[in-house]
């Protein structure tokens, strides 16, 4: 499966130490693998996915957010495929709702669904909201809020956009930044429109085949966190270790290298030496657990530096079939979940018993907050009592539930996350042996695939090459839809880029 | 203000005198690329509805000056007894050559009116197509949105 191939890179010599054994992590020991290069892989947790673990109870598997794998890059597809072969795929229709003042509607927007669903006197509502907002948009334009009204109406903006962005993200909408949405919303040219508009149906019996995520994905069997575990079987075979519930407790450093890492692993305290570092650890904790301490205003600057949580709520309930949805995003102010997964549509093998199905009912939330610090028991009661009064689900039906935690499952980029991260990035960019990876390690929203890229790009520069893993994603739009076609790697890599989403920005009051 | 009005406003460009449905600068930032894009941007651009309406005008004013004029050439007992019916509605048209110049003023005016609404209705339906085009554009941009708030 793995074949040793070099690249004409040198690996003699080197010892690898990794932090964290999700994706980025896991793809950098696999690539090293590749290039004969042991590693050791220190995992706070018992298990090995992070947030695109999938969790096993009573035989119940639950992913936690739901991982499409799609990926526009030919080298990421390429490790799937060989991570996961036989079969263990399974190509998946797409299947989503929006939930909205107690009715269903198609998410891709179907215009006809959506006008029927709303009503006829809403509709009108609605197209008299969008030419208001046409003739006399709101000026300035300074917030998610009036951007997105300027161009759909305010009564669009209400059904579709407020109520879940701000579940997700905890800020209210008019304090995020308008250019959030610009970056996030981007909008086809008005002749590509019109022209899509007048070949509607043609496109897809022409050359160029459309692939997207819209449609249908592929997903491992046993969901994510299967892809994961076989990759940690694989880099473990190779003679690469993997220490579980190892937390980092100190790094130390010198003006340009790290030295040495104190782990304690089940109590033990133990330190561990390196050539090379990759880290995907929070940055934040990264930086308080350098010793000697930093700068302090490095330290100032990695503080401010702030996560968006998220917990899970898997709910098994005695029904063999509730919905067909894969998962239904709930914009209803009135209940506190954000989005529902149904496990047993992403992949039958995800539920032991066919008469069962599990839902995972996904809350948004800070550590700490009310929400966060409910007991499971309690948040158990929460989530049956909302799926019963969304109609999903009886209450009566709930057999049994488990709750799952993730924290800083986003990085937050409010007002001051840009410069906070320039002078950590600066500081730590002196640092000639530490490789940042992956979304907490670099403190940007990135897919599974672009965590994986990012480790990829590390292992290369490990072994001698010089690939800016911070440039790749600068200032790309997102857009799921792609032509497939021939390119280069190096194009391949900048239009991974592009795929990444942007996270919204908080407004300064009075700029 | 007309729907045109209203997508130049939302454009942020301002309507021109002769403004296409696609104004001059969208039409620049287009960017056609190609034949078919060129023939999409001049299939809608905007009619002048003055210039339709003097172009009508003209076409009607003229054609019944000349029907006028031939038909008094033409002469004999009763001279054009079935055209004579547009005094009907032209007051004090007549086929005679008095009434030709009068047909002609008739006619150009009518012909305007008829030209203006016409350039006026086609506006406006191309207006609605490309702003229901914009909006599905619009839309289709949120295809993602949710997926990866």
């Amino acid at each position: 499966m793995l074949q040793g191939q070099n690249n004409g890179n040198n690996g003699e010599g080197k010892e690898v130490v990794i932090i964290g054994a999700g994706p980025a992590g896991l793809t950098a020991a696999y690539e090293l693998c590749k290039a004969d290069v042991q590693s050791v892989v220190l995992e706070k947790d018992n298990i090995v996915g992070g947030i695109s673990r999938t969790v096993n109870y009573k035989g119940y598997h639950f992913d936690i957010g739901g991982h499409r794998f799609f990926t526009k890059v030919k080298a990421v597809d390429k490790m799937w495929r060989e991570v996961l072969v036989d079969g263990k795929f399974l190509r998946r229709n797409r299947i989503s709702r929006i939930y909205y003042n107690k009715k269903f509607f198609h998410y891709p927007l179907r215009a006809t669904n959506a006008l029927f669903g709303l009503g006829i006197w809403n509709s009108f509502l609605i197209l008299l909201s969008y030419a208001r907002a046409q003739a006399f948009p709101q000026k300035p334009e300074e917030t998610f809020e009036q951007w997105v009204s300027n161009r759909f109406g305010k009564r669009l903006y209400r059904i579709f956009f407020k109520t879940y962005t701000e579940k997700v993200w905890g800020i209210p909408c008019n304090e995020i930044t308008a250019e959030w949405a610009a970056q996030r919303i981007k909008g086809l040219s008005l002749l590509t429109a019109v022209k899509s508009a007048l070949l509607a149906g043609q496109a897809k019996n022409k050359e160029g085949v459309i692939k997207t995520l819209i449609d249908a994905f592929d997903y491992p069997e046993r969901g994510p966190g299967m892809m994961w575990e076989t990759v940690a079987d694989i880099i473990q075979r190779k003679k690469s270790r993997i220490c579980f519930e190892t937390n980092v407790e100190k790094i130390h450093w010198t003006t340009s290298r790290i030295t040495e890492l104190e782990i304690i692993t089940r109590g033990r305290k133990e330190m561990i030496q390196g050539t090379h570092f990759v880290s995907s650890m929070p940055m934040r904790e990264l930086i308080q657990k350098c010793e000697p301490a930093v700068p302090e205003a490095v330290l100032r600057a990695a503080e401010k530096l702030s996560y968006r949580d998220f917990l899970t709520v898997a709910l098994i309930i005695n029904k063999p079939n509730l919905f067909q949805d894969n998962w239904i995003y709930i914009h209803d102010s009135e209940v506190k979940v954000g989005r529902i997964q149904n496990f047993k549509n992403w992949s039958p093998h995800m539920v032991p018993d066919p008469n069962k199905t599990c839902l995972g009912l996904e809350y948004f939330c800070f550590e700490g907050d009310g929400l966060w610090t409910m007991s499971d028991g309690q948040l158990i009661e929460l989530a049956t009592k909302e799926i019963n009064a969304l109609g999903l689900a009886r209450a009566s039906d709930v057999e049994d539930g488990a709750v799952v935690r993730m924290p800083k499952a986003y990085p937050v980029y409010d007002s001051v996350y840009a410069d906070a991260l320039e002078v950590v990035r600066g500081f730590l960019s002196s640092i000639g042996n530490l490789y940042l990876v992956g979304r907490n390690g670099m403190h940007k929203y990135n897919n599974q695939d672009h965590s994986m890229l990012t480790a990829m790009l590390a292992v290369k520069n490990i072994l001698g090459a010089n690939y800016d893993i911070w440039g790749v994603n600068a200032d790309q739009e997102y857009h799921e839809e792609i032509k497939s076609s021939g390119k280069s790697e190096s194009d391949e890599l900048t239009l991974l880029a592009s795929t990444q989403p942007k996270v919204p920005r908080r407004k300064v009051h009075g700029a | 203000m007309d729907l045109n009005g209203i997508l130049a406003l939302t454009s942020n460009r301002k309507p021109k005198s002769m403004e296409p449905s696609l104004t001059p600068s969208e039409v620049a930032s287009l960017g056609a690329s190609s034949a078919s894009d060129e023939l999409l941007i001049q299939a809608l651009a905007k009619l002048d509805r003055v210039a339709l309406g003097i172009a009508v005008g003209i076409l009607f004013g003229f054609s019944v000056l000349a029907a006028t004029v031939i038909l008094v050439i033409k002469g004999g007992n009763q001279v054009g007894p079935n055209f004579g019916l547009l005094s009907q509605y032209f007051i004090g048209y007549s086929v005679s050559l008095q009434g030709s110049v009068i047909g002609l003023t008739y006619g150009f005016i009518s012909g305007f009116i008829i030209g203006w609404l016409m350039a006026f209705l086609r506006n406006l339906f191309v207006s609605a197509y490309l702003h229901a085009a914009r909006l599905r554009a619009g839309m289709s941009s949120l295809n993602d949105f949710l997926d990866n708030p």
